[in-house]
C-alpha cells in the first residue's frame, strides 16, 4: 500500500512501487486530466506538481511520490480561477487541448518561481511539446498571467 | 506472424492476450500493466517481400520514375521541346522530401463496448461517418445499432479520418469482454511505427529562360507513391494522382510552355493525408525552384514573379502584402536574411515571408514569420490567426526537423527522441495578415502552411548561398537553434 497526497486528499493505492505516477493518477484514481504522450519524459503532457515543482509523471515511480504533495490539473484551482487558467481562456490558447493540462501545470510552476519571466525564461522552462503549435499563444498567455498574478 | 505470450499471461492485472494475423494486444486493469506485459510478448514478424526495403531502395525506385519514358502527362501548355531548343539558359534541379508522421500528441485510442443491444464506440475522430462504418463492419452489428460518440481528438491532422484500425482493434478486444467497455491505447512507439505517412517525393524540374531572362519553358517530373492509389481512389485518374500533383497541375504562373509528368511509384509504406497533403512539399519544390530561376537571371525573386502572376490578382495581392510587411526591397536589419514564397491551396491564397539569422554558417534561427491569407471570407479572425500560428509551427517543424526512415521494411523512429518536433524555444514571432477579398470560401487550416517552408528555404539561400533541395534541412548541413 502506498499513501499519496493528491490535490490535498489522502489516497491509498495498492500498486507496484515502480508504476509511474501517471498511471496511478489516470487508471487507479480516475484523474484523467493528466495525459500520456510519450512515456519517456519528452513531451510534458503528463506534467503535475510534486511539492510545487513540475515533474513528468510518466517517468516518476509512484514510490517517489509517496507522502509528497501531488497537484494535478484537477487540483490547480477549484474553479479555473488560477491566473494561468484565466489567461489561457482569455487568449484562447488551446487547439486540440491534449497538451494543455501539462502546459498549464508547467506555466503555473514557472510563474510561482519567477513572477516576471522573460521570453528566454519561458523558452527555457516551457519544454512541453504541442503538436498543434500553440506556442505563440502559450508565450503570450504566460506574460499575461504573470502581469495578472 | 507467431507469438509467445507465456510470461505476459501470468503478469499482474493481465486479463487477456489477444492476437490476430497482424497484431497482438494485452488487456489489463491498468494501461501500464498492459504495456509492461506486451513488452514481454515474443513476436516473430514476417516482413515478406518488404523486409528488404529501406530508404536507399525506395529512393532508387523513385529515381526510375525520373527517367522512365512512358509516364502520363498531367498538364501540357504550349510546346516545351521548342522552348528548350530555343533557350538561352537552362536550369535543372532535383528536390526530395521524406515520409512524415502525424504524431498527434495523443497516440491513437478508442474505447468499445459490445452488448446484446449493439456496439458503442468512444473515439476522437475527424470523420464520424467512416468511424461508424468501421465499427459496424468490425463488429458485424448493423448500423442502426451502432453508436459512435465523437470525443475530443488529441490532434488529427489527417490521421484520424480515413483510418479506423484502432477502432476496429478496440472492437475486437471488446468482443472478448461482452458488456464491458475496453479502452485501447496505443503506445507512442506503436503510433510511430503504425502511422499513415506523408508520401516521399522526388521531383526534377527544368526551366528554359530566354536571353532577356524571361521564363519560357518548364518541365516538371514527379516520382512518388500515390496517396490516392492507396486511400482516395476517387482522386485517381488515368494513372495520375489528382491530389499529389496539386501545386504543379494548378500552378498560377504564366509560363507559356509547360509540361507536368507524373510517375507513380508505390511502395509498401502506408500513406495518409498529412495536414495540407501535397501542399506540404510541392510548394517547397516549386517556390524554391522559382527562387533559383530569379537568381539565375539576376532578378529579385518578387520582381521575377510579379509579371508571371499578372493575371492572378489574388496570388499577387498576398505576395505583395507580405513583401510590404517584411520591407522587401529595403535592406534587412543587420544579421537578418529574408525569403519569400506564394502558394494558393484549398480555395485560399497565401504568401509568406521569413526572416532568419544564421550562426556559424549552419545554425538557423527563425526570427519572424509573416503570412498573408485571403480565404475569401473571415468569420472569426482570432481562430484564423490561431491556424496561421499553428501552420507556421507545422511548416517549420517539417522543414527543419521531421523525417521517417525505413529500414528492413519497417519504420526506424520510435518516439520524440528520434522524431523531434518543433518546441516553443524554436518558435518565432508569427504575424498574420488577413485579407479576405470576398466572393468565395476557402480553407484556413492548411493554406497558411504552404508558403512558409519555401520562404525559409529561400531565406537560407539569401543568407548562405546554399540551396536546400532535400528535406529536412539537416541533410544540407543545417541545424536549428
Ligand atoms: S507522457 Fe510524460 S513526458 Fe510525455
Ligand atoms: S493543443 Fe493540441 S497538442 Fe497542444
Amino acid at each position: 500500500m502506498i499513501r499519496l497526497d493528491v490535490n490535498g486528499r489522502e489516497r491509498v493505492v495498492d500498486v507496484e512501487p515502480e508504476m509511474p505516477l501517471l498511471w496511478v493518477l489516470r487508471d487507479e484514481l480516475g484523474l484523467t486530466g493528466t495525459k500520456y504522450g510519450c512515456g519517456i519524459a519528452m513531451c510534458g503532457a503528463c506534467t503535475v506538481h510534486l511539492n510545487g515543482v513540475p515533474v513528468r509523471s510518466c517517468s516518476l515511480p509512484v514510490s517517489a511520490a509517496a507522502g509528497q504533495k501531488v497537484v494535478t490539473i484537477e487540483g490547480l484551482s477549484p474553479d479555473r480561477s488560477h491566473p494561468v487558467q484565466k489567461a489561457w481562456i482569455r487568449l484562447q490558447v488551446p487547439q486540440c487541448g491534449y497538451c494543455q493540462s501539462g502546459q498549464i501545470m508547467a506555466a503555473a510552476a514557472l510563474i510561482a518561481a519567477n513572477p516576471d519571466p522573460s521570453d528566454a525564461d519561458i523558452a527555457e522552462a516551457m519544454t512541453n511539446l504541442c503538436r498543434c503549435g500553440t506556442y505563440v499563444r502559450i508565450r503570450d498567455a504566460i506574460h499575461a498571467a504573470a502581469r495578472a498574478a | 506472424m507467431r507469438h509467445d505470450d507465456t510470461v505476459a499471461k501470468g503478469m499482474r492485472g493481465v486479463k487477456a492476450v489477444v492476437a490476430t494475423d497482424d497484431w497482438v494486444a494485452v488487456v489489463a486493469d491498468n494501461w501500464w500493466r498492459a504495456n509492461q506485459a506486451l513488452k514481454t510478448v515474443k513476436i516473430d514478424w514476417d516482413g515478406g517481400k518488404a523486409a528488404s526495403v529501406d530508404d536507399a531502395s525506395i529512393k532508387a525506385f523513385l529515381r526510375t520514375g525520373l527517367d522512365a519514358t512512358d509516364v502520363p502527362v498531367a498538364r501540357k501548355d504550349g510546346d516545351v521541346a521548342a522552348a528548350f531548343a530555343g533557350a538561352a539558359k537552362i536550369v535543372e534541379a532535383e528536390y526530395w522530401a521524406p515520409f512524415l508522421n502525424h504524431v498527434t500528441l495523443e497516440p491513437q485510442t478508442a474505447t468499445a463496448r459490445i452488448t446484446a443491444d449493439g456496439v458503442e464506440v468512444w473515439v476522437g475522430t475527424q470523420n464520424g461517418e467512416t468511424a461508424i462504418a468501421a465499427a459496424s463492419e468490425a463488429s458485424g452489428v448493423p448500423l442502426d445499432r451502432t453508436i459512435v460518440h465523437k470525443m475530443h481528438a488529441g490532434g488529427g491532422f489527417g490521421r484520424r479520418g480515413l483510418f479506423n484500425e484502432y477502432t476496429k482493434q478496440a472492437i475486437a478486444l471488446a468482443q472478448k469482454f461482452p458488456g464491458t467497455p475496453v479502452r485501447l491505447q496505443w503506445s507512442r512507439e506503436e503510433d510511430m511505427v503504425q502511422g499513415r505517412y506523408r508520401p516521399v517525393s522526388l521531383v526534377r524540374q527544368r526551366a528554359a529562360l530566354d536571353a532577356d531572362g524571361r521564363w519560357i519553358g518548364w518541365q516538371v517530373r514527379q516520382a512518388e507513391p500515390s496517396l490516392a492509389a492507396g486511400v482516395l481512389p476517387q482522386f485517381l485518374k488515368d494513372g495520375i494522382d489528382q491530389v499529389g500533383t496539386r501545386v504543379f497541375s494548378d500552378m498560377p504562373y504564366a509560363v507559356p510552355n509547360y509540361a507536368l509528368e507524373y510517375a507513380m511509384r508505390n511502395t509498401h509504406v502506408l500513406l495518409g493525408p498529412w495536414r495540407a497533403v501535397a501542399h506540404t512539399h510541392n510548394p517547397f519544390f516549386r517556390e524554391c525552384f522559382i527562387d533559383e530561376l530569379a537568381h539565375a537571371v539576376g532578378k529579385d525573386p518578387v520582381a521575377f514573379r510579379r509579371p508571371l502572376l499578372a493575371n492572378k490578382p489574388k496570388d499577387l495581392a498576398v505576395l505583395d502584402a507580405v513583401a510590404k510587411a517584411v520591407g522587401w526591397g529595403t535592406p534587412a536589419p543587420q544579421g537578418l536574411h529574408r525569403g519569400i514564397a506564394v502558394s494558393d491551396s484549398y480555395g485560399s491564397y497565401s504568401a509568406a515571408a521569413v526572416e532568419i539569422a544564421v550562426k556559424d554558417g549552419t545554425v538557423i534561427e527563425v526570427k519572424r514569420v509573416i503570412v498573408a491569407l485571403d480565404p475569401g471570407h473571415v468569420v472569426h479572425p482570432d481562430a484564423v490567426k490561431a491556424q496561421i500560428e499553428s501552420g507556421a509551427v507545422w511548416a517549420l517543424s517539417a522543414a527543419m526537423l521531421e523525417e521517417i526512415n525505413i529500414q528492413g521494411g519497417a519504420v526506424v523512429q520510435r518516439n520524440f527522441s528520434d522524431y523531434p518536433v518543433l518546441a516553443l524555444a524554436q518558435t518565432p514571432k508569427v504575424e498574420s495578415i488577413l485579407m479576405p477579398s470576398g466572393g468565395f470560401w476557402g480553407g484556413v487550416g492548411e493554406p497558411p502552411m504552404a508558403a512558409i517552408g519555401p520562404a525559409l528555404g529561400n531565406a537560407i539561400f539569401a543568407a548562405t548561398g546554399k540551396r536546400v533541395r532535400t528535406l529536412p534541412l539537416k541533410h544540407a548541413g543545417f541545424s536549428y537553434a
